[in-house]
């Protein structure tokens, strides 16, 4: 364990470096007990009372490889503290700082109180208040981490990109791969009150190819939070597979096809309805009154659900600011596709409403059927496949109506079989009705997104990965809306 | 009563400019050390307060990227710890993961020579905002909130964030620059809740954007002056005339739109912009955000792809948002363009993309300078990022109120876009807040549920007139790409335009 105290001042936090360089597969982030050393020794630096600190600790390994031949490989490690304070004569403000040296963090800690006047420190009976300590509640703990992942952070010195770089530099396809590993502590410390943990893992491999004249391509992507559950040689096959199978793409005119979605394209409509499930939101769920909760608003077949303990999903039981966020253990948003609950996104915005505080969904585990995407294609009298969609973004909240387009797996669909591969189109649609005219479900899996810009209607980290874990079926559905042709490959 | 202690007086610089300087060398001397032949680093302590109202936050940024080529492999290491021992270890961890990667990797192509510079530089501003009160800074706001407070309906958004920046850029070639930045990240807008808080339609909850206030490189001085509150004012009585139209909904079809500066700015900072990054024309981002549109270089450099009306490019001048007189390579900065009357004369790159440039044009030969390469954090890696792209009015052009003239049946669109283009750029859907349909060049009547479809080479070909310099607009977009992945904000500043026959679709919906 660190020995961290206001006298040494001049420590640095470089002993997690000496350590992970010193032991291959070594742990990145901070430990329970390293974490809260480091938050009751900037907390001692304060010269008045303080609430509580937050402290995140993040390391994420970026592997690119690009024109099937240049790797690039990246580490990026980012411990971040943030604490309420006032400054002026009564200005309440938050504090953030990524500063990993004692010396520093104290000039942070002494300036940021200069003349300021010590916040109260909350009681049982305080009135929320956003720059007061989280009201700590119990919940379960979660098992989010995977020791997998972390040992294979040390991503240069295993077979794994040398692996993975092989079948792309074969191909006679342009590919392009991605290898992202990440490990992350999140430590919430209230003075005098209860600390909140949480620690996680996450990690994602992707491959996107493309033909040499640039009219096909394709991609493939697993995630999982433990890495050694991840195949990537069965990604990089699959990719270079779907672009070949794409070449000789032929323009088909837009309109309302019955449409099979894989699980990357579910995914991504489902990623960007989050917003929906936000009691504040002005999503069609959420827009009132009269209240929708009680009434169906989705296909009987479809449950959604958040549960921290889902072993191939989750999330971390409580809100961003440590308040406890499932007080039944898990949130069901939708069973047999009545709205049951609506969630939100801090815990005060919730009392504030009188209710009883719920976080918004981040992890969405979405419930499916018994049909595969094969037995889906020879029911499909006329329809469209779907491999992936592309940008997917909320245009109009109040519906929920979404564009985006397909990309890197799209086929026409005769009688029950195949036809031939056809160019991207762009589509209009509110999954929320879409999600009404389910015709088949298949089996629920991690949804992969690799890289990819965030939807406006995702609640989940802006522009940063990951995602957070959203699991759900093949669909097969009824007049999905391709309102225009694309060019983009 | 308000204090006048400034915000600097919390929030002081946590390092001083030598310090950073004498850590960038440090840098560079481990890198070389360990065996790398080249190394550039950069160092940076930032801090940022947001205020204008009786909350705010602070934020202190420590940072320091170092790029190694060893044996031509090239490799990144960060730290966000601010003693030599930080920089050493990051510098030392780069020119390791560089020789790991001659087992797996061909080398990339070689960086572009570029000139050694030294030196520094200041934004100029007037009023150093951290000189000013967190008191003072919430009278300002508190003033331009009490300036809507007599409009009925009208919801006031917007606010201040300035960031102070001290970065140092250094090379193994003998490059060292220090630069200071001031920026204001601002944005007001009268936002009207119209009847959403009545009847629970959204499709009435929109705004106008005072268009003084944008992103700059500014100090306090921008927010002060009564020239302000007349602006804000004025925006919302504008506001209140444009609401006593009656409201329909867009007939579909083919329609001439007018587009404001602001709207046009987003949807040339969403379409084009990313689409003429080398980093996506050469296949960097193929697994990511996608590729371009206009590629390969060599069918797409010096042809008229759009029309001749559109001429466009990088300006890192004050008091744009992303000045500098260097980049993040330590090479001067210019204004340089991007499209002229239509045709693509230049991509943005960076000394590690323009060779591949080079060679997809069969040229031994750059065709364009580096001279952008910008990373919003140095924590990771610079890329071909513009900080403020401008659009060139035309001259002779008509004023807002005179394109709007032009129309015989068409829609004039304002303000804030929700703008949405493919991963190539090749097509795009926007949905404006605030549209209003125009007969025989007069405005009838406001119009909901409308949203534009379009391929974007045929928008921009489709563009008829720009208008004069009177109507130019700042707008903000955002591009997500790099290595690590992440994001960083753009101005566009742009003129009105006018389009022909644009693809109008219906947005209405009903769940």
């Amino acid at each position: 364990m660190i020995r961290m105290s206001t006298s040494a001042a001049s420590h640095t936090l470089a002993f997690l470096d000496a350590r992970h360089r010193a032991t291959p597969g070594a742990r990145r982030v901070l430990t329970r007990d390293e974490a809260l050393a480091l938050a009751d020794t900037v907390l001692g630096f304060s010269k008045l009372p303080l609430p509580g600190l937050r402290l995140q600790h993040r390391v994420i390994t970026t592997v690119r490889i690009t024109r099937n031949h240049h790797v690039a490989c990246v580490e990026h490690d980012l411990l971040s503290l943030n604490f309420p304070t006032k400054i002026g004569s009564d200005i309440r403000v938050s504090i953030g700082t990524n500063v990993r040296d004692l010396a520093m963090l104290r000039r942070v800690m002494e300036h940021a109180q200069t003349c300021a006047t010590p916040l109260p420190l909350p009681t049982a009976d305080d009135t929320p208040d956003p720059v007061e300590a989280p009201k700590v509640r119990s919940y379960l703990p979660v098992a989010l981490w995977r020791d997998g992942t972390q040992h294979a952070m040390d991503i240069l010195n295993g077979d794994t990109v040398a692996n993975l770089v092989r079948p792309l530099q074969q191909s006679s396809l342009l590919c392009a791969a991605t290898i992202l590993l990440m490990t992350r502590v999140v430590l919430h410390r209230p003075v005098g009150g209860q600390a909140v943990w949480g620690e996680e893992t996450d990690s994602e491999v992707t491959v996107s190819a493309r033909t040499p004249d640039g009219k096909a391509s394709g991609w493939s992507g697993q995630a999982h939070r433990d890495f050694t559950r991840i195949d990537p040689a069965r990604v990089a096959h699959d990719a270079i597979e779907m672009a070949q199978r794409m070449r000789g793409a032929v323009r088909v005119e837009p309109g309302r096809y019955t449409t099979i979605l894989g699980p990357a394209a579910v995914g991504a409509l489902v990623s960007a309805l989050e917003f929906a499930f936000d009691a504040e939101g002005l999503g069609p769920f959420a827009a009132g009154p009269p209240t929708r909760i009680g009434h169906r608003v989705l296909d009987p077949r479809i449950t959604l659900t958040t549960d921290p303990m889902d072993p191939e999903g989750g999330e971390f039981p409580f809100f961003d600011d440590g308040y406890a966020a499932y007080p039944s253990g898990k949130a069901t948003w939708v069973e047999q596709g009545i709205l049951r609950q609506l969630g939100y996104g801090s815990p005060y915005a919730a009392l504030n409403a009188g209710k009883f505080p719920i976080k918004a969904p981040a992890a969405l585990h979405m419930s499916g059927g018994p049909t595969s995407i094969e037995e889906m294609i020879a029911q499909c009298e006329r329809g469209l496949y779907v491999h992936r969609l592309s940008g997917v973004d909320v245009v109009d909240p109040a519906s929920a109506s979404m564009t985006g387009t397909t990309r890197d797996g799209c086929f026409l669909i005769k009688q029950g079989k195949i036809a031939t591969p056809v160019t991207n189109l762009r589509f209009y649609q509110s999954p929320a009705l879409a999600f009404n005219r389910v015709l088949a479900l298949g089996a629920p899996e991690r949804a992969s997104f690799g890289l990819t810009p965030p939807s406006l209607g995702n609640r989940d980290t802006w522009g940063t990965w990951p995602h957070a874990p959203i699991i759900v079926p093949p669909m097969m559905v009824e007049d999905f809306n391709f309102s225009s042709m694309t060019d983009a490959v | 009563m308000r204090s006048r202690v400034a915000v600097g007086s919390f929030a002081p610089p946590l390092l001083g400019a030598e310090t950073l300087r004498h850590l960038a060398r440090t840098a560079i001397e481990a890198a070389v050390h360990a065996g790398a032949e080249f190394a550039d680093v950069r160092v940076s302590d930032r801090r940022q307060y947001g205020g204008g109202d009786e909350r705010g936050d602070l934020l202190f940024t420590y940072g320091c990227g170092v790029r190694v080529r060893v044996h031509g492999h090239e490799a990144f290491g960060a730290t966000a710890e601010a003693t030599p021992d930080g920089v050493i270890r990051a510098a030392r961890s780069a020119v390791a993961t560089a020789r790991a990667l001659a087992a797996v990797s061909l080398p990339p192509w070689p960086l572009v020579p570029v000139p050694v510079t030294t030196g520094e530089w200041t934004t100029p501003l007037q009023i150093d905002p951290f000189t000013v009160s967190p008191d003072d800074h919430a009278f300002v706001g508190t003033g331009y909130r009490r300036t809507y407070g007599q409009y009925q309906d009208f919801l006031f958004q917007g606010g201040f964030t300035w960031v102070q920046e001290t970065r140092v850029v250094a090379s193994s070639e003998g490059t060292l620059v220090t630069q200071h930045a001031t920026r204001c990240l601002s944005g007001f807008e009268p936002g009207f809740l119209g009847s959403r808080v009545r009847s629970g339609d959204p499709s009435d909850n929109f705004g106008l954007q005072v268009p003084a206030y944008s992103w700059s490189t500014a100090g306090f001085e921008a927010t002060l002056g009564s020239a302000n509150h007349d602006l804000l004012e004025a925006t919302a009585v504008e506001l209140t005339e444009l609401l006593a139209y009656p409201v329909g909904a867009a007939e579909v079809g083919r329609r001439d739109v007018v587009l404001d500066g602001i709207a046009t700015g987003s949807v040339l900072g969403t379409t084009l912009l990313p689409t003429l990054q080398l980093s996506r024309v050469l296949g960097d981002e193929q697994d990511a955000g996608g590729t371009s549109m206009l590629a390969p270089p060599e069918d797409i450099l010096g042809h008229q792809i759009f029309s001749p009306r559109l001429t466009f490019g990088v300006d890192p001048g004050m008091p744009h948002y992303g000045a500098a007189r260097w980049d993040d390579e330590g090479v001067a900065t210019t204004a340089f363009p991007l499209v002229e009357r239509g045709a693509v004369v230049n991509y943005l790159g960076t000394r590690a993309t323009l060779p591949g440039l080079a060679e997809s044009m069969h040229q031994s030969t750059l065709l364009v300078s580096p001279g952008a390469a910008f990373t919003p954090e140095v924590m990771t890696l610079p890329s071909s990022r513009p900080g403020t792209v401008t659009m060139q009015a035309d001259a002779a052009g008509p004023s807002f109120a005179e394109l709007i003239q032009r129309l015989d049946d068409g829609i004039v669109l304002r303000n804030e876009f929700s703008t949405h283009a493919d991963q190539q750029g090749a097509s795009g859907i926007f949905r404006p807040r605030l549209a209003f349909e125009v007969r025989h060049g007069k405005i009838v009547r406001r119009l909901k549920w409308l949203r534009v479809e379009f391929a974007t080479k045929k928008l921009w070909t489709s563009l008829a007139a720009v208008g004069n310099a009177t109507t130019m607009q700042p707008s903000v977009s955002v591009t997500y790409g790099g290595l690590p992945w992440n994001l960083s904000y753009y101005t566009t500043l742009a003129p009105a335009t006018l389009f022909q026959q644009v693809n109008i679709a219906s947005n209405h919906v009903e769940i």
